[in-house]
């Protein structure tokens, strides 16, 4: 199959028709859920509040993802709720970047209810115009998948991880891109990443991201080991961050890495690329959907349940008993590895099929669900610096 | 404007663990952001049921997972709560089940689930709804008592340090009115890069002097030993300044609307004071409007405006619309 079927927008290709209500700081959340509620839109939530003691840096950071995640190509048209007319900045990002967008300042509306009518008018139009929108056919190279893997046991490395990883292969050979994230679950196998860096500079990059992780953590004076394997791994057979990096990394597959890209950042060119996120499945999936990804395959051994509002997440458990046991939220069984009624290849394209009737808008057992867990992740700049000049 | 007298008594609950409460809320709380919407769909439609939201739980390191896990603890224990449902995934770094264990062995009527325990997001939600009818018939049994002032704790927000002299004495005033009404009052100060913030040396004493000589510090969202007037260092963030005072136990908060959006808080009721000008277009959201020359009534009609949130639902609460952000002291792994 060469051809899908996605939504035309100015930036891309679309595998969902998502209008979505963004609230641009926290205190605006109560404001984007009452617009939304009782319509078709989807809102979501978060914590950020800017301070005067936020870094340059990391206000760049925040920006950057939330005008990536309203300009994704999933989302016809976003509703931007601010608290003061100075974010507006942010609607003429989203709007540069090609987006249908529309702003509600609640101070100037006069108001929580009035700042509440106004943006029910507004989100009408953007609703009406998401409507007019079909399907068209589309390249497969269209697609940007985020791979991720969350709540790791023994098995993700043996089964779910790798046949995500063929699946991921043949995404790249049929011209798409493919997302490899978590830093700090690629800790230990950096070496083997960097031996597949398309350049020199690729090469140098993978180092750099890890060491920054690394360093992080070391002025803190914690130990990663501390947060990493978390407990459900440890208990699900993962004794080390190595083991469980090792495993990690096979979701991108084994083609050339491309490029790295900074959280929230859209990869320049198609292929497999690395995005330096946490490894928090939250602000991994925010980053990746921010960069442009329209769809996820989140693999997972112990079974966990989240999503993204606006982009389809396929969950694969790494085990049967995961499998049966939380069928409520897993799509794809990749355990029939381990009982040999399929193969590593077989379930890779078990997988790769999925991505593609999801992506034309079959529907994921997250979605059913209704998660649209948020949260953006926030760069230590300030410790790094500290970090840095200590040598 | 007319002063407002200041309701002298409340009703309330008592807890089974001795807390007198003015709100009968049935929280839900998700030890890890991956249970939210498991917490969030089984609360809804659940009488008195407030689910909280959050980011965190997992990837943590470890002063900051155990700053996560005291808050969650301190608002499952706050005594406006009548009974707590705690929701899990099962592999997180703030495990729920030790979460919930933390919280019953303070005395707190609460539920556990696991969602990968109990099969699933939908077995989970089940569970859930069977776990706060429970409460909920527990709490039946909690006895209506009448509460004065003593019995009270009040949070103030940092946002006022630092507004003109005529505004602030109002909050002096206030502070002073409600320590003599025997109240404890716990007022925050925000700690920049730099440290707490020294207008807090100069301004928030209140005009009798009481406070801050007598004036004990706490960490953030730790519960005070005692009575009287403490001040909390916390973070800039109003939400997370309102989430610390919740979470050691302030029944009831006080929000000066001096930038930003009302806000509300999940287990306490919010009053705003709006400060004039920034607050003028909040008119019909705030519940006392302080003009840049506030009336000889001003601080009265603050602390009646208190009276009555502990006596009634505020706007806020009837809205549903409340936020939740917690202090963070390392970066996500």
């Amino acid at each position: 199959m060469d051809e899908i079927l996605l939504y035309r927008r100015d930036r891309g290709w679309g595998t969902r028709n998502h209008v979505l209500v963004l609230p641009l700081v926290a205190s605006a959340s109560g404001v984007a859920r009452a617009i939304a509620r009782g319509t078709e839109a989807i809102w979501v939530g978060h914590d950020y509040e800017p301070t005067p003691e936020d870094l340059p840096q990391n206000r760049e950071r925040i920006a950057r993802t939330l005008a990536g995640f309203a300009a994704n190509p999933n989302v016809a048209g976003a509703l931007l709720i601010a608290d003061t007319p100075e974010r507006s900045a942010l609607l003429d990002r989203i709007r540069a970047a090609g987006q249908r967008a529309d702003l509600v300042v609640v101070t100037e509306a006069g108001g929580f209810r009035a700042a509440v009518e106004q943006g029910r008018e507004r989100l009408t139009a953007l609703l009406s115009g998401a409507a007019a929108a079909r399907r068209e056919r589309a390249p497969v190279g269209a697609l940007v998948l985020g791979t991720e893997c969350g709540g790791s046991d023994a098995l993700s490395g043996i089964t779910a991880n790798p046949a995500l990883g063929a699946a991921s292969d043949h995404l790249v050979d049929a011209g798409g891109t493919v997302m490899l994230a978590e830093t700090t679950e690629l800790i230990g196998a950096e070496h083997l990443l960097a031996r597949r860096a398309a350049s020199p500079q690729v090469a140098e990059e993978i180092y750099t991201i890890i060491h920054r992780y690394e360093a992080v953590v070391r002025a803190h004076g914690e130990d990663i080991r501390g947060a990493n394997p978390a407990p459900g791994n440890i208990e699900g057979g993962l004794t080390t961050i190595e083991e469980k990096s090792l495993g990690a990394a096979k979701k991108g597959g084994t083609r050339t890495i491309r490029q790295v890209v900074e959280y929230a950042v859209r990869p320049a060119a198609p292929g497999l690329v690395i995005m330096d996120t946490p490894g928090h499945d939250i602000e991994q999936m925010v980053g990746m959907v921010a960069g442009g990804a329209q769809v996820a395959v989140f693999t997972t051994g112990r079974g966990t349940p989240t999503g993204s509002a606006i982009a389809p997440v396929i969950k694969v458990a790494t085990n049967s008993h995961t499998a049966s046991r939380m069928q409520d939220n897993i799509d794809l069984n990749a355990g029939l590895i381990l009982e040999g009624t399929e193969t590593l290849e077989t379930m890779g394209r078990r997988i790769y099929e999925a991505i593609l009737a999801v992506a034309q808008g079959e529907t994921t057992k997250a979605e059913r669900l209704g998660h649209r867990e948020f949260s953006i992740s926030r760069y230590p700049f300030a410790v790094l610096d500290a970090a840095a000049a200590a040598g | 404007m007319r002063p407002i007298e200041a309701p002298p008594t409340f009703q309330g609950w008592k807890r089974p663990s001795g807390a007198l409460g003015i709100r009968r809320h049935f929280l839900v709380i998700p030890s890890v952001v991956c249970a939210a919407q498991a917490a969030r769909t089984a609360a809804e439609g659940a009488p008195g049921a407030v689910a909280i939201e959050h980011q965190h739980g997992c990837a943590q390191l470890g002063g900051d997972a155990h700053l996560t896990e005291q808050v969650l603890a301190g608002l499952g224990t706050h005594p406006n709560v009548a009974g707590t449902l705690v929701v899990s995934l099962g592999c997180e770094t703030v495990q729920g089940a030790a979460l919930h264990r933390s919280i019953a062995g303070r005395g707190q009527r609460a539920e556990f689930v696991g969602i990968q325990q109990s099969g699933g997001t939908i077995a989970a939600i089940a569970a859930g709804r069977q776990a706060l009818e429970r409460l909920r018939n527990g709490a039946a049994s909690d006895l209506e008592v009448t509460l004065t002032w003593a019995d009270l704790r009040v949070g103030i927000e940092a946002a006022w340090l630092g507004i003109p002299p005529a505004q602030a004495r109002v909050f002096s005033e206030v502070i002073d009115r409600l320590l003599r009404a025997g109240a404890t009052v716990m007022q925050a100060v925000s700690a920049g890069r730099d440290g707490p913030d020294p207008r807090w040396q100069q301004s928030a004493r209140g005009s009798a002097g009481v406070v801050p000589r007598d004036a004990t510090a706490l960490p953030y969202a730790m519960p005070p030993a005692g009575r009287g007037a403490f001040f909390m260092e916390a973070p800039r963030s109003r939400i997370a300044q309102k989430t610390g005072l919740a979470a050691a136990g302030a029944h009831i908060i006080l929000s000066p609307l001096v930038e930003g959006l009302p806000a509300g808080c999940p287990v306490a009721p919010v009053v705003h004071v709006g400060i004039a000008p920034h607050a003028r277009p909040f008119a019909g959201d705030v519940d006392v409007m302080l003009d840049e020359l506030p009336s000889a009534g001003a601080a009265e009609a603050v602390v009646a405006a208190l009276g009555r949130a502990c006596l009634e639902e505020t706007a806020l609460e009837a809205l549903g619309d409340f936020e939740m952000a917690i202090h963070r002291i390392a970066p996500t792994m």
